[in-house]
């Protein structure tokens, strides 16, 4: 693809104050992302997947900030140095959020056509009418049935997977660029998850705007994503296409967690789980952070950060054991 | 339970805030309990006609319109005000509890009846249900007046233990305990009460602030502590005339009534984090 | 030999609603299941929210009573059990649950939920219920000094690993598995099945597990029953349930599941809309609404499928070959 990327992220780090000094919880992760691509960020919890996310929006809850130096481009425009007006046309704008629990994301006293009306009036002055023909469409296309009746029912009289969809037109009002969806599929049931997952497929198909998919389900990624970015304890340790990071992984974290999904098919052998805890942000280990639960540790990894290596095209990881070039 | 007692005092009380407190409370208690015997003379009035004198090294805190000497008769009234609002509350947080975990836990027709009383009980204002019963009395009797101010102390307490008991009864944790074949003594002393006290204590801390009220408005009514005998809250209302021309004869009880309320305030909230083994 | 736990017709109500202005309404939640558990097996209960699964665990353990059926244990009734018995019983009979923060007291130490059974129980005199805690926690693969500490100082993972121990203190020979791992990253996940096969294996325990999380499912049971809307509507062999599920519904589900290889040439069925409400029973197939069987007709709609017996599993469907 030519020209800059749409979504450009160089060293962001969120900050949280504590007693014994500050913890990064998020700690310098560099991508980017391309139009209408679809790039997953896979990690388990604690690992900091949900709070880069947030880290975009500058919303990351109180009393953690953004550390200074993290920079964050939006079409070549550094978000870091907006202002609160022009910050506000980005968050639900030109960027769009999907949370991951449905039920708690809507307020339960407003009516479904309101809140989506909501969000269409937010970012553009429309008349009554057009604002409510706009609102419908939004319902139509993310495929919610009888769209007029449904803007005014109340989120209860919603099944899980309809008030996901709500949240997606909420999201969608803004007409944005790039939908953060941050497990949108981890509170539905799996037939539900099929049907979210297929919408947003669709979405990015149709308005060419960009998916950052975050997950813990490497299920969820595979088909869906073009790219993947795996996320270990406050840093990517592997980014690249979705097909060789299933099929060739180089980081042993990675390698492992792909080990440790019990599968469909195959051999039902013994699993083969990760020892250890995922450690927490006051206490990063030093060097790799997958050192203390990696199996193929070798005395550099517990004092020196390894650099990234690529080992195809696209395709890198931060380890010393991968072979390839940096 | 959490650990053993004495080591969750020495929890609450690793918090500055709490120490202060407690050491204030301590003092209070000094004060009221030692200097009306050092200092008797609370009923004496020398130099009757006098009019009320400011403070002097004779008398710190002054003395009343009646020549009264207001050190001594703030610490005695401390005897009553404190026995009063720390006897009564404990009662009514007693049956508080003790009725909410009723309720919460009995569920069913039990539950309906004992909190529709208590709606209906909630529904008939304080003052008018406690000058209803001690109209019984021409006088009376400080024990008396503790228990009906202790008897319809409850029902607010009730209220908030019983929605707890609710919340906590749903929790994964008690129906693993009755699975484990615990009968509804323990679930009730191990697995509820604990995990309701943080409520019980909120409410202590708000119970004995409204009784010290309370107190002061039913003596000033006539039904309460009655003349000569001191109470803060009588002293302040018998002194709220003078508020300009002797501020200090309503100045000393209000500051140990501000005080008292406060201490307790601070000293429950941190009580309640020492229960709770998640704020260590 | 029979089975060592027998469920015969298993049907649970909620009374909903039913105040002075509006209609009561009963929430059929499990509408009929029956299922056999034998010493040392496991038997999987899968199946969507709503589809009655968790409300099966829970009655079988008496923790909700049933509306009617029947319970065996071990050749005893259940329900018919006095409340001793029913204590004594309860001691066999043993849960985990899904959530690993709800599921320990936060006010208890751990080695305290983990004695309580021993302690109600009177298994072990006083002066050993802390070494037995001890054996139980090494058992579970923690450390037995953590037994001072409380549970919100450990992760997802050992807090389930504690409210494992707390079941097996009891020494049980049935536990009820509600979504053991479901709330755990897959690293952890995998641990806990490790330690739930291990555990089966050297003391015989029988499972009832239930999830929906077929992989994880897959790894662990030998039998599988799925459940839609309150009933079973296939029932069989892991082999024959997974690899040749007859019902359309487990056919959607299987197809549903995500699967971790990119390009893998799987056909996937998307169900259309939701399940239907639990307040309103259809007359026919409760899945014909979202039913895609290519033979669907006019039967679906009017006759409800009973389970049959086919070739290694019993399928509810009027059209499953």
């Amino acid at each position: 693809m030519t020209g800059p990327p749409l979504l450009e992220v160089d060293g962001l780090r969120v900050e949280y104050p504590s007693k014994a000094g500050p913890t990064y919880p998020v700690d310098g992760v560099s991508f980017s992302i391309d139009r209408g691509e679809v790039v997953a960020l896979v990690g388990e919890s604690g690992c900091g997947k949900s709070l880069t996310s947030l880290a975009l929006l500058r919303l990351v809850p109180n009393p953690g900030r953004v550390a200074p130096g993290s920079v964050v481009r939006l079409d070549g425009q550094d978000v870091g140095r907006l202002e609160n007006e022009a910050l506000r046309a980005i968050r639900g704008g030109r960027i769009g959020l999907v949370f991951q629990d449905p039920n708690t994301s809507l307020n339960p006293v407003l009516t479904i056509g309101y809140q989506v009306l909501e969000a269409v009036t937010a970012h553009r002055r429309l008349g009554k009418t057009e604002a409510k023909q706009r609102v419908l469409a939004l319902l139509e296309e993310v495929g919610i049935p009888d769209p007029l009746a449904r803007y005014r029912s109340y989120p209860h009289e919603l099944s899980g997977g309809l008030k996901q969809r709500v949240m997606i037109a909420i999201a969608l009002a803004g007409e944005p660029d790039l939908l953060i969806a941050d497990e949108p599929t981890t509170a539905l049931d799996v037939t539900i998850q099929a049907q979210i997952l297929e919408l947003l497929e669709r979405l990015r198909a149709t308005r060419r705007m960009a998916v950052l998919l975050i997950t813990h389900d490497l299920g969820v990624v595979a088909g869906r994503a073009g790219r993947v970015l795996v996320m270990y304890a406050g840093r990517l340790v592997e980014s690249g296409p979705t097909d060789r990071i299933f099929s060739d992984p180089a980081h042993p974290y990675t390698q492992a967690l792909l080990r440790s999904i019990p599968r469909l098919t195959g051999p039902i052998d013994r699993l083969a789980p990760i020892a250890g805890v995922v450690p927490q942000s006051a206490a990063w280990p030093l060097g790799c952070r997958f050192h203390p639960r990696c199996p193929l540790a070798v005395p550099a990894c517990s004092s020196e950060t390894p650099p990234w290596r690529a080992t195809a095209p696209g395709h890198e990881a931060q380890c010393w054991l991968v072979e390839g070039t940096r | 339970m959490t650990g053993s007692l004495a080591v969750t005092l020495r929890r609450a009380l690793s918090q500055s805030d709490a120490r202060v407190a407690a050491v204030t409370l301590a003092a209070l208690l000094t004060f009221a309990v030692v200097v009306p015997i050092v200092v008797p003379g609370w009923r004496e009035m020398p130099n009757l006609g006098a009019g009320a004198e400011p403070p002097s090294w004779a008398h710190p805190f002054g003395t009343d319109t009646l020549s009264r000497d207001l050190f001594a008769r703030v610490a005695y009234g401390g005897r009553i005000s404190l026995a009063i609002a720390g006897l009564a509350a404990l009662l009514s947080l007693s049956i508080g509890t003790g009725i909410g975990l009723m309720a919460g836990y009995a569920g069913g027709v039990v539950d309906t009846l004992l909190m529709r009383f208590v709606d209906a009980a909630l529904a008939v204002p304080r003052l008018f249900i406690l000058l209803l019963m001690l109209a019984a009395w021409d006088r009376v009797p400080l024990p008396a007046f503790i228990a009906v101010l202790g008897l319809t102390g409850w029902f607010g307490t009730s209220r908030l233990v019983r929605a707890e008991v609710l919340r906590v009864r749903a929790e994964p944790f008690v129906a693993a305990a009755k699975n484990l074949g615990a009968g509804a003594a323990r679930t009730i002393f191990r697995h509820l009460l604990p995990n309701v006290l943080g409520v019980v204590l909120v409410s202590a801390a708000l119970s004995i602030g409204e009784v010290i009220l309370l107190e002061a408005g039913l003596s000033f009514l006539g039904v309460g502590v009655q003349p000569p005998t001191p109470s803060w809250g009588a002293m302040v209302l018998d002194g709220r005339d003078a508020l300009t021309t002797t501020p200090w004869t309503i100045l000393f009880p209000g500051v140990a009534i501000l005080v008292t309320v406060l201490a307790v305030n601070v000293l429950a909230d941190a009580l309640r984090a020492a229960f709770d083994p998640r704020s260590a | 030999m029979t089975p060592l736990l027998e469920v015969t017709e298993l049907v649970k109500h909620f009374e909903n609603g039913g105040g002075l202005l509006r209609a009561q309404h009963a929430i059929h939640a499990v509408n009929g299941v029956s299922f056999s558990i034998d010493r040392g097996e496991t038997l999987a209960l899968v199946g969507e929210s709503g589809s009655g699964k968790t409300t099966v665990g829970k009655t079988v353990l008496r923790l909700l009573e049933p509306t009617s059926g029947s319970l065996r244990f071990d050749g005893t009734d259940l329900l018919a059990a006095t409340r001793n018995e029913l204590r004594t019983l309860r001691r066999r009979l043993q849960i985990v649950f899904q959530d690993p923060y709800g599921s320990l007291d936060p006010r208890m130490t751990v080695g305290a939920s983990v004695a309580e059974g021993i302690e109600i129980h009177r298994l072990v005199p006083k002066a050993e219920i802390a070494n037995r805690v001890g054996q139980l926690l090494t058992e579970v693969g923690l450390d037995p000094a953590l037994a001072e500490k409380y549970p919100h100082e450990f992760s997802g993972g050992q807090r389930q690993r504690i409210g494992i121990a707390r079941a097996l203190a009891v020494d049980p020979d049935f536990i009820v598995l509600d979504e053991p791992v479901s709330a755990l990253d897959v690293s952890v996940q995998a641990q806990i099945i490790n330690l739930l096969l291990d555990l089966q294996r050297d003391r015989g325990l029988a499972y009832l597990f239930i999830g929906h999380d077929l992989g994880v499912v897959r790894h662990l049971a030998g039998r599988i029953a799925v459940m839609y809307f309150g009933r079973i509507v296939e029932i069989g062999s892991r082999d024959e349930v997974l690899e040749r599920p007859r019902h359309p519904y487990t056919q959607a589900l299987i197809s549903a599941v995500p699967v971790p290889e990119p390009g893998s040439a799987r056909t996937r069925i998307v169900l259309p809309g939701d399940p239907p409400s639990p307040l309103v029973q259809p007359s026919g197939c409760p899945f014909a609404s979202r039913c895609f069987h290519p033979a669907k007709n006019a039967t679906c709609a009017s006759q409800r499928p009973l389970l049959r017996q086919l070739r290694g599993a019993e399928v509810a469907c009027h059209h499953a070959e």
